[in-house]
């Protein structure tokens, strides 16, 4: 492969040899070490392929030997050029569109935020434009990234990081947000634990506070269990308190509910089996769609996008992005459900928002489902026993 | 008499086609043959080579054959060969 491009490069000829000493024009060829090679019999003489830089030096062995030569073809780079010389459109047109690719990746045509789910992307994109990061905007006036990074970080709320990449055309911010404080960061500040919900105690083991409950006690929810204010007794002296971080484990036996009201038909989304594929290009940050109608003609549809990012070699993103819409058509139709399906679909419903609920640890111990119809629709309510951590850390009382 | 050349291969068990400048032929089946060490074309048409060596003249026959490649002391013939003969002639 690598040899056809280097001949392609270099350039050849295919020329007909014919005369006497033929043979012998060959042989004398080899000894001046020219590469030949396809020789092939060809009426009176033989067709040969000849380097040009070869040919040009072969005048003397062909007076020499007394043979014709007589040229075929010529092949090359160079010849190829030669066929375009006076096609000025042509030549024009292909210098314009290397300029062009070599000049479009020196600007930045995309810019995506990465990572930014509560922090304010407008803000975010004004602090870039004043680093000079926009779509239009020349790489190389780009601030440096450390500032941009500083900018950021402290000029946007919640944001712990930031760093900006340029991958070709496109710059991309990834930033890191702040996760959350919990409620009670630290081990010293005093604390009550008190009931999440209501239930029955079955184990209580206190490390340290005040105990307020026991096991076989029953409790409500936001009720205390551990309090952090422990009063001080000593004979002679007034009452006092010193206030501690509470820790203990309390499990209990809860009992949760959740209900809901559920119909009895169904909306089913089936594909017809009719499909249309539609383009838009995406030209340096603006989307160009290649199609009139978006449902593609279809009453109903589905979409399903993929798109592909045009990357030219060592350079990167180019700007320019292509589209592919896959448009399905869709025949919506309603489907009567059996009393079975709809308490199975309402048990799942239920029993996801009470398990968004639960503490930490929860073992469910049976459930209860119960329903009754009116009107077409199920009232269903679900209840379900659970043996659970209930205890949970909120500052202490004064 | 052997040659000294040919001595010191025998003794050292040096292949003789290094030392001696002989030629070296490899043929795949009856579509191609591979030449070492030749000295020159002296005959080409469609069903007859004929190639210059060191000591001879070896005559490739068949049909439709064809020089692929060709170079100072190697060369690549394809084609259906039907025949191959070497001619010792002593020193041409």
């Amino acid at each position: 492969m690598f040899k056809k491009i280097f001949k392609f490069i270099t350039g050849y000829v295919i020329i007909e040899i014919t005369g006497k000493n033929k043979e012998k024009f060959i042989s004398m060829c080899l000894h001046n070490f020219m590469r030949i090679d396809n020789i092939v019999p060809e009426g009176d003489g033989f067709l040969l392929r000849m380097e040009i830089r070869d040919f040009l030096r072969i005048p003397r062995l062909v007076y020499k030997c007394g043979v014709r030569v007589r040229i075929i073809s010529k092949h090359g780079l160079g010849q190829w050029l030669r066929g375009y010389r006076f096609r000025y459109g042509f030549v024009v047109s292909g210098l314009t569109v290397c300029i062009f690719f070599l000049i479009i990746p020196h600007y930045i045509w995309c810019v995506e935020i990465d990572g930014a789910y509560s922090a304010d992307t407008e803000r975010i994109t004004e602090i870039l434009r004043e680093h000079g990061v926009y779509v239009g905007a020349r790489k190389s006036g780009i601030d440096e990234l450390d500032e941009i990074k500083t900018a950021i970080i402290y000029g946007v709320d919640g944001v712990n990081w930031a760093w900006l990449y340029t991958e070709g055309a496109r710059a991309r911010l990834q930033i890191q947000e702040e996760t959350p404080k919990p409620a009670v960061a630290d081990k010293i500040t005093p604390t009550d634990i008190i009931a999440a919900c209501d239930g029955y105690i079955e184990r209580a083991d206190v490390l340290s506070g005040e105990r307020r409950v026991n096991k076989g006690m029953t409790v409500s929810a936001g009720d205390i269990l551990v309090s952090g204010k422990m009063s001080v007794y000593m004979d002679g002296y007034p009452e006092k308190y010193m206030y501690v971080h509470s820790k203990a484990d309390i499990e209990a036996e809860t009992v949760r509910h959740e209900s809901g009201i559920f119909g009895t038909e169904e909306t089913l989304r089936i594909k017809t089996g009719r499909q249309k594929t539609q383009l838009s290009l995406s030209l340096f940050g603006r989307r160009v769609d290649l199609f009139l109608d978006e449902k593609g003609g279809f009453e109903d549809c589905d979409d399903v996008s993929r798109t592909y990012d045009w990357n030219i070699p060592f350079l990167g993103y180019s700007g320019i992005s292509l589209t592919v819409h896959k448009i399905y058509e869709i025949n919506e139709t309603r489907h009567e459900l059996s009393e079975r399906e709809v308490l199975n679909r309402a048990r799942e419903q239920l029993e996801e928002r009470i398990c968004k609920k639960l503490g930490a640890g929860a073992v469910k111990q049976n459930e209860q489902l119960t329903y009754n119809v009116s009107g077409g629709k199920y009232m269903v309510e679900l209840r379900m026993r659970f043996k659970e951590n209930i205890g949970m850390e909120v500052p202490a009382e004064e | 008499m052997k040659k000294l050349s040919e001595y010191i291969a025998d003794k050292m068990r040096i292949p003789k086609d290094v030392i001696m400048d002989l030629p070296k032929v490899s043929v795949c089946g009856d579509k191609e043959v591979y030449i070492e060490n030749h000295k020159g074309l002296l005959g080409y048409t469609d069903s007859e080579i004929s190639v210059k060596m060191n000591d001879g003249i070896m005559y490739i026959c068949g049909i439709k054959l064809r020089i692929v490649a060709i170079d100072v002391g190697r060369m690549v013939i394809n084609g259906n060969f039907t025949g191959i003969k070497y001619e010792k002639i002593g020193r041409i």
